[in-house]
């Protein structure tokens, strides 16, 4: 086993009770400030994985750690952001409350937890929606505040579960482009779930490619290493994504 | 322009009905059966100049208040225990539908048999309906709280009790005010139908009494004024939660 890395998941498996064994053996290492994205196609029980890896569920078999820490329930060091829209902020705060939420058991100053929130929201360019309430957001805000809602809680993984596949196309890749800001500013390890090939390959600094499921497994995982500054479209981007593209074709053998 | 139209509709609607009205009494000519809205007008402003129609108001309204006052803790009490533990739900469950199956109206007797006729058996009829409504609402609402909104709070070091207090509950408070606004409506059906049987105050009372010196004009005072005062409480209530509580109609609006 790889120590060295800072997130590791070893021969993890995940069988619901009455259900299908959704995850068979998922072997996963991270190294400390990576950028993860996780591809594999629909109902390859990416979400599972995401589930096992914030604490929401506890593994049928194999076991997560990081830092040389076993994971237990959910908590503050591993925040998620979700897909769902609609229900992931709190409907009756405003953006600005939403950001302060964790911080209220933590922080007992009201103004710093303010200024702390108000920064966060800087960070993600809502700070002019600050007052807003998330039924007067767009789905992009929306998914922006989750963001600085997960930041100020200064996670140790920020876990992300497609959080723009429910965004249109032009929303969904300026915010690609400013997660990749943020995670270069704050240098948090991200594990980022998505079916998107060309999202990953804008975000990540890893890839793992899962097989379809039930009783998925990782195909294979392989550092991007794309030149600085690549851009859709650009040779090495082409390349990648064709790579990807193999190996999730159905029928595909896996290997490189 | 919006506004304006949809005060037409009901207004025309309003000028149809007086004037057929004021039609029907002049050709029955019968003031004791049918009085003219003319009349009824007359007598109201009379009795709103003496304060009498807004002390019976008053009465009725303080009777209500005491109800709600007592009655939506309860039931926001009763109903999100229930809504959250299925052991409190399985015991309290069967007496909610029985309870929920029987008319309040249905029980005044029995509460004239308990409490006699005293504001007591006034209250206690309030309160359960308030109470009985109140909670079928709050369980309804704890219990449609999204899981993805419960993940969220864990994942941000909220759950157990301050994910109950922070998550739920804020969940529900849409469907509750929903169930308040709800029991409102049935509170004055209730306190009309209370007041009727021995109270010397209210609009009930007010009704009954009319109905017994054979007032024509004031009973229609007394119905119509009922069908005001519902109508008033509805809308303000609503508007309300609308402009000094705009966080829960916002989340009401999620999408």
């Amino acid at each position: 086993m790889a120590d060295w890395k800072y997130l590791n998941i070893s021969r993890l498996g995940k069988q619901f009770e009455r259900g299908p064994r959704v995850l068979a053996d998922v072997t996963l290492a991270v190294e400390r400030g990576a950028f993860l994205c996780v591809l594999g196609p629909s109902g390859c029980g990416k979400s599972t994985l995401v589930d096992l890896i914030a604490g929401f569920e506890q593994p049928t078999v194999g076991r997560i750690s990081y830092d040389d820490r076993p994971i237990g329930g959910p908590g503050p060091d591993r925040v998620v952001i979700f897909q769902d829209i609609s229900n992931a902020l709190f409907p009756w705060l405003t953006a600005l409350e939403n950001v302060e939420f964790g911080l209220k058991t933590r922080i007992g100053s009201r103004a710093e937890r303010r200024q702390i929130a108000r920064e966060a929201l800087l960070l993600v360019g809502l700070e002019q929606d600050h007052a807003k309430f998330p039924s007067e957001l767009s789905g992009g805000m929306k998914q922006r505040a989750q963001i600085a809602r997960a930041l100020v809680m200064q996670p140790e993984i920020l876990i992300m579960d497609e959080p723009f596949a429910a965004l249109d196309a032009i929303s969904r890749r300026n915010l690609q482009y400013e997660l990749k800001r943020i995670w270069q500013a704050t240098g948090k390890t991200v594990i980022f779930v998505t079916h998107d090939i060309s999202e990953a390959l804008i975000l990540a600094t890893d890839v793992a490619v899962l097989t379809a499921g039930p009783g998925a497994t990782v195909k294979e995982t392989f550092r991007l290493e794309l030149p600085p500054e690549t851009r859709p479209g650009d040779p090495p981007f082409v390349a990648a994504s064709r790579r990807i593209e193999a190996l999730i074709e159905p029928g595909a053998t896996g290997g490189a | 322009m919006g506004d304006r139209r949809t005060w037409l509709g009901p207004l025309a609607a309003l000028a149809v009905i007086v004037a057929s009205w004021e039609a029907l009494s002049a050709w029955m000519a019968l003031p004791l059966f049918l009085p003219s809205p003319r009349a009824v007008g007359v007598a109201a402003w009379g009795l709103l100049v003496s304060g009498e129609l807004s002390e019976h108001v008053a009465v009725s309204l303080q009777r209500l208040g005491v109800g709600l006052l007592l009655g939506v803790p309860l039931g926001v009490l009763l109903g999100s225990a229930m809504g959250r533990s299925q052991i409190v739900d399985g015991l309290i469950d069967p007496f909610l539908r029985v309870a929920n199956a029987t008319p309040a109206l249905a029980l005044i007797p029995f509460s004239l048999l308990w409490f006699g006729v005293t504001e007591a058996a006034r209250y206690a009829l309030l309160v359960y309906t308030v109470a009985l409504t109140v909670t079928l609402n709050a369980r309804h609402g704890v219990r449609q709280v999204p899981a993805i909104r419960l993940k969220a709070a864990s994942a941000l070091g909220v759950s157990g009790r301050g994910a109950f207090f922070r998550v739920i509950i804020p969940s529900a408070v849409p469907s509750i005010l929903a169930g308040i606004r709800t029991a409102i409506g049935l509170g004055v059906m209730v306190i009309v139908a209370a007041e009727m049987l021995g109270a010397t105050s209210g609009l009930g009372f007010l009704l009954m009494e009319a109905r017994s010196h054979f007032n024509v004009e004031r009973m229609f005072i007394g119905i119509l004024g009922l069908g005001a005062l519902s109508l008033v409480l509805d809308l303000g209530f609503a508007f309300t939660i609308e402009r000094v509580m705009p966080r829960w109609s916002a989340a009401r609006r999620v999408r």
